[in-house]
């Protein structure tokens, strides 16, 4: 071991387009796909770790999310209220297009606590709405004849009374 | 996580196809819409009666809303079921939400209990647990295969909790029978090793009524 203490050690992460991002270690933590990676090159990690399924605009945005959450939870007071005022500013930023690249890019990171966050945002999206927009929603074809269809309805129709128009 | 094996493709996989992701998206939606979305695709209905669905929804913690019942006996053959839904924002109506589930046998066995999603049911065959929302049936081993059980009186009682330990138990109280004391003795099925065990016994110091035992995390009252 080095002797370095961990908070000061950088990682840098290069995204699919080539761009490279200097992060904490304290921060690498948190993304797990690449503290394996590190915990397997016997934290000797010199030369930047390529992520090639995570493009710029997602990672920016995951360190984002877990920069301000580390500066929160270190914080003194009324963190919680902060906290949560930040994570609803960050999902109405995000058009649904990209939330569901962000998903991917913390699932494939491994991130643990945005990935739950990010889970629950598409709940909300999701919840109570018809199921064609669910289907626009994630690009989903219709696979059911409409007889079939039509029964599994009506074996269920308690449920679907109530749910929004699109 | 199936992470690793996106690294196959070099575009993005969408998270349609990634059953993971979808399930933990699933068990963050209220079980009334996860019905619905059964009419989504055949590989979301697939998904969504999956068993391992099924407790990650009950362990992730949700808005209060839970689907009670309440069975109003026409006649001794013709049992309705009527489920009426709680939500926070809107208050239960008894009439909008009513539906009959596709109970096997109702006219002939009576629901003892339900716990959590699960139903007990007993006919005079058999006992077994049922799930009314995807229709899955299991039928119980006799609890009383090494003697006649005809003049026995026995209770049962039903417990599930998925999160606090993965299947289910089923309790039967019954009268101790080769005894000098009377007392009380106790059977427990578990889901998970499919078999019956003895229990405890307990004297029965006082009458009592074990009719209405209902499951409270972790005990039977």
């Amino acid at each position: 071991m080095s002797g370095i203490s961990d908070t000061e050690r950088m990682i840098t992460l290069k995204t699919v387009e080539g761009t490279l991002f200097d992060v904490k270690s304290s921060i690498a933590k948190d993304l797990k796909t690449v503290q394996a990676f590190i915990d397997d090159s016997d934290d000797d990690v010199t030369s930047p770790i390529p992520l090639p399924n995570v493009f710029t605009r997602e990672l920016s945005r995951i360190l984002d999310y877990l920069n301000n959450h580390h500066r929160f939870r270190s914080g003194i007071e009324k963190a919680d209220e902060e906290m949560a005022r930040y994570d609803a500013e960050f999902a109405k930023s995000m058009s649904h297009e990209e939330l569901k690249a962000l998903i991917l890019a913390a699932n494939y990171l491994n991130v643990k606590d945005l990935l739950e966050f990010l889970n629950q945002t598409v709940a909300d999206v999701i919840q109570n709405k018809s199921v064609e927009f669910v289907r626009n929603f994630f690009g989903i074809e219709n696979d059911y004849t409409p007889e079939e269809e039509e029964k599994l309805r009506n074996e269920n129709e308690w449920a679907f009374n109530g749910v929004e128009q699109d | 996580m199936s992470h690793n094996t996106e690294l196959i493709s070099s575009s993005m996989e969408a998270i349609e196809r990634n059953d993971d992701l979808l399930t933990q998206i699933f068990a963050r939606v209220l079980l009334r819409d996860v019905i619905t979305f059964r009419c989504v695709s055949k590989r979301w209905l697939s998904l969504i009666s999956a068993l391992y669905f099924r407790r990650c929804h009950a362990s992730v913690k949700q808005r209060v809303s839970r689907l009670f019942f309440d069975f109003v006996p026409d006649s001794v053959f013709h049992q309705e079921v009527k489920f009426f839904y709680l939500d926070k924002e809107t208050c239960p109506s008894y009439s909008s939400s009513s539906f009959s589930p596709k109970i096997p046998d109702l006219g002939s066995s009576q629901i003892i209990q339900s716990c959590n999603g699960l139903m007990l049911l007993q006919s005079e065959e058999a006992v077994f647990i049922y799930n009314p929302t995807t229709g899955d049936k299991k039928t119980l081993p006799s609890s009383f295969s090494s003697f006649d059980s005809s003049d026995l009186h026995y209770s049962l009682a039903f417990a599930f909790d998925p999160l606090r330990f993965i299947g289910y138990k089923v309790i039967c109280i019954f009268d101790g029978v080769d005894s000098k004391n009377e007392c009380f003795e106790t059977m427990i099925y578990s889901s998970e090793s499919g078999v019956w065990k003895r229990g405890c016994f307990f004297p029965s110091t006082f009458r009592v009524e074990f009719d209405m035992m209902t499951y409270f995390k972790d005990s039977n009252y």
